[in-house]
């Protein structure tokens, strides 16, 4: 593997967990290039200068990133000597999580290495000499760190699967570069439209598995499902129920409920987060209407929900993903006799009827997420979602050159980046190991 | 020995042992370069021999030679004037990959570079065989080299370039006899010299086929395979170039001739162990291809002339060290070959090497300052393999004596670059060859843009003449013009189909450059649109522009990544660091670190087991002591 330092790298920089605040920070020639496109008031941000203002971005979601602060340092006059941009955002792990693979999806930007910013400040000289063997050291711990924590996450299937990704590709490789470098030779070559197939074997599940990253991360985080409804269906007594604690406050009044509630809950081995949410319906006070937002916003992140209707409730005035995975609750039971049909469960939170039925039906839906993946394979490590990202790009321009018919050697540029790629997770793929792998194979040589 | 070769025993300032593809483009390079220069060699009339076949370039190698051209090397102008039968191979394939070959007449070859070596000025030529370098207590400096007839020479650089000589063995079956190459006796004495010097060396072996008589073949069970009929030369320098087109013969092998070799397998030093060193791969012995491609019932052999009208025939594809009734009782199972006669059977040589991991990017060994190491010694094979590193041994040889900085090729500038950094940062276990795939930058590095990216470089060293350059210079300029048209030129796509082109995406409109990009499309269907200044540019220039229009965007991305390389990878390593005290290292990197002692931080991060966090950490510790050094 080769060492890039002259781009530019973004993390993460307050310490893992919800904090109040978190900073990102993004070091680099293309900090404040990265930066531009998604914030509102680029044009403001001048060196040392605390800007306020919004982030937008199709896959960021609407309204979350409201509050933010961009400051931008100019290099050298900066920690790590670089240009630099810190965004200080409201929220908890996930949204950190959520900017920052925003940020790195620009090509110019890529997830910093164990220790790589304070590398940066101590080689433009921002730390002072005397502290060079803390520095080494604390790298060193750093990435032995990452690398175990790499390596538990690549055990058994990731490991298998991703190698059997870098098994195929130099598969193709070798039959590429004999060509080139033994066109002189008796070989039967495969002629290069052969190799689309596998290069489409191989990005198909690779985009399989960037998904998984999403129920890699809730294995960790908790599933998280929203009880969504129209006002006063009871959704906060369902979650009150649910939790076996009073938690949220249940009254008669539509409307109640304004903020998003939170909380929990060790369920058949998996988290699970209950969220309770404002009732939708069209009109409001503006307190509701921004609860509305974040209710609509939670439906977005959901594993699946569970939606709350009842006989005294007009139904839920919202069109629903198409395939988000909903438990259809009709609750209040005890108020109607003649329930209308077509509902998964019927409960009432009173006599806690269905409840049980209830608790079996969250627990297959999360059997269910647990067992997705792609050959029982799920990720969750964001370097491994960055790497596998960067790899099915190069999968993509390797298959637009297949299909222009290019040339092997277009097809082995691509190949071969691809596999730089991947070598970041698994190990790297050298020349030798492509030659070893066609001496084995031909019988090259005159 | 011609006059100007007369030895006197002075000093010189550059001594370069061994006249064959290495030791002769040392030799002109340092003394063109107006090094006094002595060239040793054990047989002048040998200079320049072609050991094993009679062919220069080929896949890879054409690219090396090419550059060695752009350089000021000899090779390639040697090639074009001893030429045979030329041919541009991988035609059917992208432009990156073309190389070019030449079979060559041997004798011919061998006498147009010791006419060079004699004729050259300030170049003498001794006859005698090296046997011990002489360094300065505490041996860490080279002060000269002793022959076998007891003559000391003085120099201030040594370049070695000892082929297959050093310890020499030859296997034919169970006979082994110590020889350099057939016919010529083995080098003793530098190896033990080198070794009491703390140099580490290992053995390799590689083979050569059978020499066949030419009227003992029945051509008409063959299969004729001509060059091309409009050959390219490999020098930028060559003009009025119309070389002979001599044909070579394409037979096979069948299941006969392996039975015949599998039943004699036990007598093939190879496979009863005799044989310690390490073969290459790339090039096996016809028993090697029969044991391990068992499943294969036929290998292909081509009969090559040696040289013109020579009654004496190379059996490409045939390399062995069976006994020799063997080789030929199985030779004469092939059709053509049933009445064969041998001029010489064909044999494995083993000798010495000196794992290249011990030298600097110059390609001056680490312990002993003012020697030199180019060619098989380095664990190479191959005729430009050795004769790329003669010439960046010459050179670098040569800003030793003036006290200036060596000249280092990157890995993206040149396949010469490649192969010094592959050299010096791998650890070879079988001969090196160079392969397109071993270069990162293969767009880049085309051997039809090898002067462009060179040709300024041997002009500033002092070894391409102002006029090549002036030449070269006007390619780039005429290259330039040419592109900057292409790009701003638009045709509609409506238009399109007038040049019988087809449209193949949905937009409007494409500039000439763009419509280059396109598979299948070259200039030839661009001319209507063409200006008449453009009808000037020769053909050579022309495709050389379309290939340029080809590759761009994979170049672009080739160049960006180059660009995001380290701005540390030419960050000079401090010596004499003691690694094995740098806890914050892995343990396998620090033994590689201690052993190699790479120069930069470059070479650094690419020797195996050194990761980048290895990396990271010797940047502050460089930071540190350069700081302390300079504070
Ligand atoms: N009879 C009956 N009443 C219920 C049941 N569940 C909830 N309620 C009542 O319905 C009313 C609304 O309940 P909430 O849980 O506050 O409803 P909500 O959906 O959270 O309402 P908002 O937060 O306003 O959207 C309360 O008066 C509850 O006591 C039930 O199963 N049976
Ligand atoms: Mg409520």
């Amino acid at each position: 593997m080769q060492l890039t330092d002259n781009d530019t790298i973004a993390a993460i920089s307050t310490p893992p967990g919800s904090g109040g605040i978190a900073v990102l920070r993004v070091s680099g020639p293309d900090a404040l290039a990265a930066i531009h496109p998604l914030f509102s008031t680029p044009e403001k941000l001048a060196p040392r200068q605390a800007v306020f203002g919004h982030l937008t971005h199709p896959d960021l979601g609407e309204g979350i990133f409201d509050d933010c602060v961009v400051t931008f340092f100019k290099g050298p006059n900066s920690v790590t000597g670089e240009d630099l941009v810190e965004i200080s955002i409201h929220g908890g792990a996930y949204l950190q999580h959520k900017l920052l693979d925003v940020l790195v999806l620009s090509p110019s930007v890529r997830l910093a290495g164990a220790g790589e910013f304070t590398l940066r400040s101590f080689l433009n000289g921002k730390i002072d000499l005397s502290r060079a063997e803390a520095v080494a050291d604390l790298i060193h711990a750093r990435d032995a760190a990452a690398h175990k924590n790499a390596r538990q996450q690549l055990s058994g299937g990731l490991k298998a699967l991703v190698e059997s990704f870098a098994e195929r590709l130099r598969h193709i490789l070798v039959i590429i570069e004999a060509e080139l470098d033994f066109s002189d030779q008796e070989i039967n070559f495969t002629p290069t439209e052969k190799l689309l197939t596998p290069v489409l074997g191989v990005k198909a599940k690779t985009r399989d598995l960037i998904e998984t990253y999403f129920y890699g991360k809730r294995l960790e985080d908790g599933f998280r499902v929203p009880i969504i409804g129209s006002p006063n269906s009871g959704k906060s007594s369902l979650f009150n129920l649910l939790l076996g604690q009073d938690r949220a406050i249940v009254t008669n009044q539509a409307g109640t409920t304004r903020d998003t509630i939170e909380k929990g809950f060790i369920f058949a081995d998996h988290t699970v987060v209950l969220v309770d949410t404002a009732g939708i319906r069209e009109a409001g006070v503006q307190a509701e209407i921004s609860g509305v937002g974040r209710s609509k916003d939670e439906i977005s992140r959901a594993d699946f929900i569970i939606q709350v209707s009842a006989p005294d409730t007009e139904p839920l005035s919202l069109e629903l993903p198409e395939d988000l995975e909903t438990i259809d609750v009709y609750n209040k039971i005890d108020m109607d006799k003649t329930p209308p049909e077509g509902y998964d469960i019927y409960l009432s939170c009173n006599t806690r009827q269905g409840l049980d039925e209830l608790k079996k039906m969250i627990y297959s839906h999360v059997v269910n997420i647990s067992n997705a993946g792609v050959d029982g394979v799920i990720i969750s490590s964001e370097r491994h979602k960055d790497a596998l990202r960067r790899f099915y790009t190069q999968l993509e321009a390797c298959e637009r050159a297949v299909l222009d018919a290019l040339g092997p050697e277009y097809i082995a540029s691509d190949i071969r980046l691809a596999l730089d790629v991947l070598g970041e997770i698994t190990g790297e793929t050298t020349p030798d190991d492509i030659l070893n792998q066609i001496f084995a194979g031909f019988c090259v040589g005159k | 020995m011609s006059e100007n070769s007369a030895v006197s025993r002075e000093t010189y300032d550059i001594i370069v042992v061994g006249g064959g593809h290495a030791g002769i483009e040392a030799a002109l390079a340092a003394s063109r370069l107006q090094k006094r220069t002595l060239l040793i060699t054990m047989k002048i009339d040998a200079l320049g021999r072609a050991s094993c076949n009679p062919a220069i370039g080929g896949l890879a190698k054409g690219h090396l030679v090419r550059e060695i051209d752009a350089l000021g090397g000899e090779m390639a102008r040697a090639t074009d004037a001893t030429g045979i039968q030329f041919k541009m191979l991988n035609r059917s394939k992208g432009r990156a990959v073309w190389s070019p070959r030449a079979q060559i007449d041997k004798h011919a070859y061998s006498a147009y570079m010791k006419v060079v070596c004699e004729e050259q000025p300030g170049l003498s030529l001794y006859e005698d065989e090296a046997v011990a370098v002489l360094t300065d207590p505490p041996e860490t400096k080279i002060v000269g080299v002793e022959t076998r007839d007891g003559t000391v020479f003085s120099c201030v650089a040594l370049v070695l370039t000892n082929g297959t000589f050093l310890n020499g063995l030859i296997h034919i079956g169970d006979k082994s006899f110590s020889a350099g190459r057939i016919g010529e006796s083995a080098s003793i004495g530098i190896t033990e010299s080198l070794v009491k010097l703390g140099f580490d060396t290992g053995r390799l072996k590689t083979g050569t086929p059978p020499r066949i008589k030419r009227s003992s073949v029945d051509f008409s069970k063959t299969t004729i395979q001509e060059g091309d009929e409009t050959p390219e030369p490999f020098s930028f320098t060559t003009k009025d170039f119309n070389p002979p087109n001599e044909a070579c013969y394409i037979t096979k092998t069948n299941p006969t001739t392996h039975d015949i070799i599998q039943g004699a397998i036990e007598f093939s030093p190879l496979f009863s162990g005799k044989i310690q060193g390490v073969g290459p791969r790339y090039c096996p012995s016809i028993e090697d291809k029969v044991v391990r491609f068992s499943e294969k019932s036929s290998h292909q052999l081509f009969l090559e002339p040696e040289w013109t009208d020579a009654e004496q025939l190379y059996v490409n594809g045939f390399s062995s060290s069976l006994p020799e009734e063997v080789q030929l009782a199985s030779l004469r199972s092939v059709p053509g070959l049933e009445k064969v006669e041998f001029i010489r059977p064909g044999y494995a040589i083993e000798y010495d090497f000196f794992p290249p991991s011990q030298l600097k990017a110059s390609l001056e060994t680490k312990r002993v300052s003012g020697l030199f190491f180019a060619g098989q010694i380095n664990g190479t094979s191959g005729y430009e393999e050795a004769a790329g590193q003669g010439l960046m041994a010459g050179i670098n040889a040569s800003l030793r004596v003036d006290g200036k900085d060596p000249f280092i090729l990157k890995r993206s500038e040149a396949y010469l670059g490649v192969l010094v950094d592959d050299l010096i940062t791998k650890d070879t276990d079988e001969p090196y060859r160079m392969f397109t795939s071993r270069a990162e930058h293969r767009l880049l590095l085309r051997y039809d843009n090898a002067h462009f990216r060179l040709s300024q470089k041997g002009f500033g060293l002092g070894l391409v003449s102002s006029d090549t350059y002036q030449a070269v210079a006007e390619d780039m300029a005429t290259t330039e013009k040419a592109e900057a048209f292409l790009e701003k030129t638009y045709i509609r796509a409506v238009d399109l189909e007038s040049l019988g082109l087809e449209q193949t995406t949905s937009k409007d409109s494409y500039s000439l450059a763009n419509l280059l990009r396109m598979p299948r499309v070259e200039v030839e269907h661009l001319k209507p649109l063409l200006p008449d200044w453009f009808s000037s540019i020769k053909p050579s220039l022309l495709s050389l522009i379309a290939t340029n229009s080809k590759y761009r965007g994979y170049i672009e991305r080739e160049q960006l990544q180059v660009e995001r390389l380290s701005r540390h990878q030419n960050t000079a390593i401090p010596p004499q660091i003691d690694y094995m005290s740098i806890q914050a290292i892995s343990v396998e990197a620090r033994q590689k670190l201690q052993r190699i002692q790479p120069e930069t931080i470059g070479q650094a991060s690419r020797i195996s087991g050194v990761s980048p966090a290895d990396v990271s950490v010797l940047l502050i510790i460089i930071k540190k002591i350069v700081s302390r050094e300079t504070s």
